[in-house]
């Protein structure tokens, strides 16, 4: 009951490792690799998403996939079975 | 004293140069094209691609340069057909490379536009660049330092804002000093792993090129510098690391992307409060699980309602001036004859059955741009991805279907945005399968004619379902035959889908403007030659030959009426005559024994000549087959449905004396035209976007073999059942 009194401390989140498409509603995070066998590696590198780059995971499409992300300021859409392959380190 | 009349300057010749247009795409490429170029623009096929090429002239202070617009591309390493064209007209494959390159690049996505920027800058030849969306970038709060940014590129950077016509006079002065001063490729600057960058050094040398040109081929991106000499020198390099090209070409777009990120930290200054960012908000409404769909269902709703509706005047205005007008006048200026008749019944008739669908293509490419130019169309392929996907299609198969329920030619046209060759091709073969418009009029003949207009269920009477139906069918029937296909002959792993959702944005009126006059110009000649040609071939077959034996007893009864006295009902009989006459001569003409020729063909489907005579003249353009009808049962080709469908009823076998048309015969017409292939301009489209007679044969096949299938089998089971 007094619970909003007692914060819990904000532990220190661990940094977790998730592909792009486990990420949930409005969370965001660093690309660290692009896990793709080639040439698709390359084609998701050329439309940039690159490693660094920082994303947000803004929604699925109503039948589930694909989902839509913000990298870097841009939107892209991506089905879940391209988006596995991208790992993110979350915040 | 001197002459003052050598003051006068003679004009001076201008030089010529060609340069192309690069950009990712939704760059702002077309609109700086539309204000540099304006009205100057013409649009023709590259050899052996399927791509359009679209050139413009532009004339600076003191050149002409002739702009070609290449298709937006992410990379010269090419995946769809455009990527390929745009690589290869750069690099100098297809064609002599063009004189120098305006690399069009969006200020608000700097660091990723700069990735094709650097490829196009180590083809070697000049480059200029053109910053777009500058008050896009304004109302973010974004500012770039252009100075810095051309000295990190080491090639002119100008900002211009082409809808305003901003920065175009420096574009063009930046443009004719790189064309006048020799060139060099500015020093790499991105940085590659040590062991690749010190063979580099070590090997170009030996091989007499740069380290440029032997990072080319170790990558393989096979430019006109790889000498075979080269190639050998490449693979050893490639030898020693032991990798491939793909991991060098990934190891090169790597080191870029992070140059390309450091060098926007650095110019890009982030200056006050971005403004409400509309997209993101915009976003949440269209792509919302419930409302999303139910808003593009009501677009779409909109915009079919829109084209039947808002096209049906000019249609009608088109049908007057070829139908009446022009005709009426073609009377008064020749007298009766073959010259005539050749006129009005060919030229005017079939020229004006096709050319009467240009304000419905206008409709729809006035939607289909304004969609894609606000950034909806991309939503749109966003939500249905899924449920293309599940036929082997992709999101953006869905437009150019969409499309095809008007028409099927601008269907056909809209599938160039479909990146996969496979996919593009299975879209192009099924597109015709949509009940386009001139379907509908065959449809509501026959249904008004055979289907009892009862009640079904609340308002649905059984002539709408009816129509339902045959909607449904069409659809079922192109998933049904697109999953076969890629299950078979265009079998491949299903693409990825990698679609940027650019930002929504006011669609400018001069794109728009420009995209309907080149729509209209585009369709009127490339089909009107066409259709000008079989119509006078159908006009032939149908008229000739005449039979001395007809026309002389025509004559002596013709002779019988104009001695009656009685002058109004001298007239009709005179009419009817007339008509009688045109169904004879049809019935002796060579498509009336061409028809008879098919009868054994057609036997099996209860069809008897006369509809075979309908089904040849279709082939034309199906909604031909309701004037054909009315030729053949004498009614005059201007005849209003209710007569026709009047005479249909009453038509009888004389063998038999039992009815021509059943219900079931009305019926399997219908499917077979559902499916049928009747359509010389969608043929010829498909030629030109397939660029060879390969697919349009394929596709006429199928759909010859699917109509053919399925008009027996209805025949099979209505006997069965019924």
């Amino acid at each position: 009951m007094f619970a909003f009194l007692f914060p819990a401390a904000k532990s220190e989140t661990p940094l977790q490792i998730k592909s792009l498409a486990e990420l949930e509603v409005g969370q965001t995070g660093r690309v660290i690799k692009i896990a793709a066998k080639e040439p698709l590696a390359l084609h998701i590198l050329e439309i940039g998403l690159v490693t660094g780059a920082q994303v947000r995971y803004l929604r699925a499409a109503p039948l589930g996939d694909p989902i839509q992300v913000e990298v870097d300021g841009f939107l892209l859409s991506l089905r879940k079975k391209e988006a596995e392959a991208v790992l993110i380190e979350t915040e | 004293m001197p002459n003052v009349q050598m003051a006068i300057e003679s004009p001076i010749q201008k030089k010529t140069f060609r340069i192309a247009l690069a950009g990712n795409p939704n760059c702002g490429k077309t609109t700086l094209f539309n204000a540099l170029t304006g009205l100057r623009q013409k649009v023709a096929n590259y050899p052996g691609v399927t791509v359009e090429k679209k050139t413009g002239l532009w004339e600076t202070e003191s050149s002409v340069l002739e702009v070609i617009d290449l298709p937006g591309s992410y990379s010269l390493i090419s995946r769809s057909p455009d990527e390929a064209m745009v690589r290869d007209l750069l690099s100098g494959f297809s064609d002599s490379p063009p004189d120098a390159t305006i690399c069009v690049v969006d200020i608000t996505n700097l660091s990723r536009h700069l990735y094709l920027v650097g490829q196009v800058i180590e083809l070697g030849r000049p480059v200029v660049v053109a910053l777009t969306m500058v008050d896009e970038a304004e109302r973010l709060g974004l500012s770039v330092n252009i100075p810095k940014l051309s000295a990190h590129l080491g090639v002119p950077v100008v900002e211009v804002l082409a809808a305003k016509g901003i920065g175009l006079k420096k574009l063009g002065e930046m443009m004719e000093r790189a064309l006048a001063q020799s060139w060099a490729i500015p020093p790499r600057k991105y940085q590659l792993p040590p062991a690749l960058e010190g063979r580099l050094k070590q090997y170009s040398p030996q091989a007499g090129a740069t380290e440029l040109q032997t990072l080319l081929c170790v990558a393989g991106q096979h430019t006109p510098v790889c000498t075979e000499k080269l190639e050998k020198v490449a693979a050893k390099v490639r030898g020693e690391l032991g990798v491939n090209e793909e991991i060098v070409r990934r190891f090169v777009a790597e080191a870029r992307f992070k140059w390309q990120q450091e060098i926007t930290r650095e110019v890009v200054e982030k200056n006050k409060n971005p403004k409400a960012d509309w997209t993101r908000k915009i976003d949440k409404f269209l792509l919302h699980p419930a409302l999303g769909p139910l808003i593009l269902l009501a677009t779409l709703t909109l915009v079919f309602q829109s084209i039947f509706k808002w096209a049906q005047p000019p249609m009608d205005a088109i049908g007057y001036v070829t139908g009446n007008l022009l005709p009426s006048l073609a009377k008064q200026v020749l007298t009766p004859g073959p010259l005539l008749s050749l006129i009005n019944d060919g030229i005017f008739a079939g020229v004006g059955a096709v050319i009467i669908f240009l304000p419905q293509i206008l409709l729809l490419f006035f939607f289909l741009t304004v969609l894609e130019d606000s950034g909806y169309m991309a939503r749109a392929a966003f939500l249905l991805d899924r449920l293309m996907s599940k036929v082997g299609l992709s999101g953006k198969s869905f437009i150019p279907l969409l499309s095809s329920f008007a028409c099927a030619i601008p269907g056909i046209m809209a599938t160039r945005t479909i990146p996969n060759r496979r996919d593009r091709l299975a879209t192009i073969l099924v597109a015709p399968l949509m009940t386009c418009s001139a379907r509908l009029v065959v449809y509501t003949l026959l249904i008004a004619a055979f289907a009892p207009n009862v009640k079904v269920w609340g308002p649905f009477g059984l002539q709408g379902i009816s129509l339902l139906g045959l909607y449904l069918l069409g659809i079922l029937a192109a998933a049904g035959v697109a999953f076969l296909f890629r299950k078979t002959i265009l079998r491949g792993p299903t693409p990825p889908l990698l679609l940027e959702l650019p930002p929504y944005r006011l669609p400018r009126l001069k794109n728009l403007a420009l995209t309907l006059l080149e729509r209209a110009q585009l369709f009127l000649v490339s089909a009107g030659t066409i259709i000008f040609a079989v119509s006078i071939l159908l006009w032939g077959l149908s008229s000739y030959p005449r039979w001395s034996k007809i026309e002389n007893q025509f004559n002596r009864e013709r002779a019988v009426i104009v001695n009656r006295p009685e002058a109004p009902q001298r007239a009709a009989a005179m009419d009817k005559l007339e008509q009688k006459l045109s169904a004879e001569r049809l019935r002796h003409s060579f498509a009336g024994i061409l028809g008879r020729a098919f009868e054994p063909v057609l036997e099996p489907l209860g069809f008897d000549w006369k509809i075979g005579v309908g089904i040849l003249g279709s082939f034309a353009a199906r909604e031909v087959f309701v004037s054909t009808m009315g030729v053949v049962y004498g009614v005059g080709s201007a005849a209003d449905d209710k007569n026709l469908t009047e005479e249909l009823k009453a038509d009888v076998n004389p063998q038999t004396g039992a009815p021509v048309w059943t219900p079931l015969v009305a019926i399997t017409l219908l499917v077979f035209y559902a499916f049928a292939l009747q359509c010389m301009s969608t043929i010829a489209i498909m030629k030109r976007e397939t660029n060879g007679w390969r697919w349009p044969a394929f596709a006429f096949v199928y759909m010859t073999v699917l109509a053919y299938g399925g008009a027996l089998l209805t025949r099979w089971l209505g006997q069965a059942f019924f």
